[in-house]
C-alpha cells in the first residue's frame, strides 16, 4: 500500500518532466551559458562579439531563466494541461531557497578555490562534469526518470573528454554547457514526441 | 502487540483517507500546490463519476478544497488539501508506519 502511495507521489513530481518542455528550456539556457562562455576563446580580443559576451553571461542567466520561465508556463497551459491536466507545484520556503542558494555558493567556491591552485586545475572540467553527474543522477533517483542517468553519463563523460583533451578551463567549461545544453534539448525533444503520441486532448465535461 | 491489536490500531486509521482511491488522490494532492480534475482522473484511473463523489467526500471532511472556473470556454476544478487535509495524510501515513512495523516485530 505504501509503495503504491509512493509510486504515485512520484509520479506527480515527475509530472512537470512529462512533456519534454522544461528539459528543452533548461538545455537551451544551458546552450546559450555555453555559447557566450565559447566565444571569447575563439574570438580575438578587442572585437564586438567578444566585448559582448562578458556582458551577455549575466543577462543570459537571470533573462534566459525569467523568460524561459514565462514561455515555459505559456507553452504548457497550451500544449500540456489540455491533455494531461494541471498541476501546480508548492513554491519552495524561504528556508529551502536560502539552503539552495548556501549550497551553490559553497559548491562555487569550491571550484573558485581549485581554479586558483595550479596543481588542481587541470582537473577541474572532471569535477565540473562529476558534479553536473551528480546532479541529474538525483533528479533521477528522485523522480524515477531514467533518462535522467544518460544525462549524467554524458556530463561526466563530456567532463573527462575535455579533461583529456587538455582543454584551456574556460573553453571546457563552454563545452560541457554546450554539450549538455545539446543533450538536454535532444533528450526534451523525444520526450516531447512520444508525450504527444501517447497523449490527446481531453475535456471534464 | 498481538494480531488483534494491530487490526484494531488499523482499524482507528483515519476512515476517510483509509479508503484505496481517496487515498491516492490525498497523496497527489499532498505533493503539489494544487491540480485538475482531468490529472486526477488520469493518475487515478477512476471514471468521472467515481472521481467526483470521493473529492466531495473529501471535501466534506474538509481535507480538500475544490474551486471551479473556466480556462477559456473549457470548464476547469482544481482541487487542493487544505491543511487539515495535509495533517490528516501525515498522521495516516505515521500511522500506517507505526502499524506495520509492531506487525514486524
Amino acid at each position: 500500500m505504501d509503495s503504491r502511495i509512493d509510486r504515485a507521489m512520484q509520479r506527480t513530481r515527475r509530472y512537470w518532466y512529462e512533456d519534454g518542455l522544461g528539459e528543452i528550456a533548461k538545455g537551451a539556457i544551458f546552450f546559450l551559458i555555453g555559447l557566450v562562455l565559447f566565444v571569447p576563446e575563439v574570438v580575438p580580443r578587442d572585437t564586438l562579439p567578444r566585448s559582448f559576451s562578458a556582458l551577455a553571461l549575466p543577462v543570459i542567466v537571470i533573462g534566459g531563466i525569467l523568460l524561459a520561465s514565462r514561455l515555459l508556463a505559456a507553452a504548457k497551459a497550451r500544449l500540456t494541461y489540455p491533455r494531461t491536466g494541471y498541476v501546480a507545484y508548492q513554491r519552495p520556503t524561504p528556508a529551502r531557497r536560502l539552503a539552495t542558494v548556501v549550497l551553490a555558493m559553497g559548491i562555487s567556491g569550491l571550484i573558485a578555490a581549485l581554479a586558483v591552485r595550479p596543481e588542481a586545475r587541470p582537473f577541474l572540467p572532471i569535477i565540473q562534469g562529476a558534479f553536473l553527474g551528480a546532479v541529474f543522477v538525483y533528479l533521477g533517483c528522485w523522480l524515477g526518470l531514467p533518462r535522467f542517468y544518460v544525462l549524467a553519463a554524458i556530463g561526466i563523460l563530456s567532463g573527462v573528454a575535455t579533461y583529456l583533451g587538455g582543454l584551456r578551463f574556460n573553453l571546457s567549461l563552454a563545452v560541457i554547457f554546450m554539450v549538455m545544453g545539446a543533450a538536454l534539448i535532444l533528450s526534451g525533444i523525444i520526450t516531447r514526441r512520444a508525450y504527444l503520441r501517447h497523449t490527446g486532448p481531453l475535456s471534464e465535461a | 502487540m498481538s494480531v488483534q491489536d494491530d487490526i484494531r490500531a488499523m482499524v482507528k486509521a483515519d476512515r476517510v483517507i483509509h479508503e484505496p482511491a481517496r487515498l491516492i488522490i490525498v497523496a497527489i494532492l499532498y505533493t503539489v500546490e494544487s491540480a485538475d480534475f482531468l490529472y486526477l482522473l488520469r493518475e487515478t484511473g477512476l471514471t468521472k463519476g467515481n472521481l467526483s463523489s470521493h473529492l466531495a467526500r473529501l471535501e466534506e471532511t474538509g481535507y480538500v478544497r475544490i474551486e471551479k472556473s473556466f480556462r477559456g470556454k473549457v470548464p476547469q476544478t482544481v482541487c487542493s488539501l487544505t491543511e487539515n487535509g495535509r495533517d490528516a495524510f501525515r498522521d495516516y501515513r505515521a500511522h500506517l508506519k507505526r502499524a506495520v512495523e509492531s506487525m514486524l516485530e
